[in-house]
């Protein structure tokens, strides 16, 4: 498995693990926005920066979803 | 409530799919009406990877589609012209090194009317009452001769119980991947896995809502629900 990491963008992400997208799905609420229509070409601490989410727990749930 | 419909043999389909076919040669053409985010941009990079067509025209319905697969085209090196019909977008993407398609050359889109859009509704894992085991056999055949439909079959939705279909170590999995492999889009009902624990258990498809699905419903010239 590549290593994700923060610089990736969430197409990046999703694309290369299509499993992630449920993770994004679940941040949509805290974030207040759907970040797979609005930051689909943003790298991950980008959007933990603009949304104020915790990046690595964002990192942490990506990681876990694809691992499973 | 169970609709059910005959369609005819493949051998009586109409030659309109052939012309479709010699077509598909220079252009490809994604219907991703009813998708989410990313699901378009993620359908238009499969395709983009797999084929490089000369040209590729990708059918949305919102907004942020529309603006997401045109910036995914024009980063893969596409000039993009957009046209809007109504509530819909075709993005229309030519390679830089390819024929390019000039929108005032083009015919304006046509409504698709040669091919019926079929949505099969599922909400359980068997078919019938009475005998699980039977049920769950009737369903594997039901799914297998779904591709009987051909083209007209559009997308398959599966919820509640419907989902475990989908599921590492199903049965039914096979069938369904063969399914998406030939172009039938598969959603999977996203809090139908949470509720399950499934939800990363899910081995094909993809995770939808229920926007998608009454939108899939609402754009569907026939629904059938199991």
């Amino acid at each position: 498995m590549e290593n994700i990491n923060a610089q990736m963008t969430i197409l990046d992400v999703v694309s290369k693990y299509r499993e992630t997208e449920a993770v994004f799905k679940r941040y949509d609420q805290k974030a207040g926005a759907c970040l797979c229509c609005e930051e689909l070409f943003e790298p991950l601490w980008k959007v933990a920066e603009k949304y104020h989410l915790d990046l690595n727990k964002l990192m942490y749930d990506i990681e876990e979803a694809v691992a499973i | 409530m169970l609709k059910f419909t005959m369609w005819p043999r493949r051998d009586e389909f109409q030659p309109s799919m052939k012309l479709h076919t010699e077509v598909n040669r220079m252009m490809k053409e994604l219907d991703c009406r009813g998708l989410a985010c990313p699901g378009p941009v993620l359908r238009t990079k499969d395709l983009l990877e797999n084929h490089r067509p000369d040209v590729i025209k990708v059918i949305v319905d919102n907004e942020a589609s529309k603006q997401n697969v045109k910036r995914f085209m024009e980063s893969q090196n596409y000039k993009v012209n957009v046209e809007i019909d109504g509530s819909l977008f075709y993005v229309i993407g030519s390679d830089e090194a390819g024929s390019e398609v000039q929108s005032e050359e083009r015919p304006a889109p046509e409504p698709h009317v040669e091919t019926k859009k079929i949505v099969v509704m599922i909400g359980t894992d068997r078919m019938g009452y009475g005998d699980d085991e039977l049920g769950k056999k009737l369903m594997l055949n039901f799914l297998a001769t779904l591709k009987e439909m051909g083209d007209d079959l559009w997308r398959l939705i599966l919820i509640n119980n419907g989902v475990k279909l989908t599921i590492e170590g199903s049965d039914a999995l096979p069938i369904l991947k063969e399914l998406a492999d030939n172009g039938v889009y598969i959603l999977v009902c996203g809090t139908c896995l949470t509720y399950f624990g499934l939800l990363d258990k899910k081995d094909v498809g993809e995770t939808t809502n229920m926007l998608d699905v009454v939108t899939s419903l609402q754009l569907a010239d026939k629904v059938i629900n199991i």
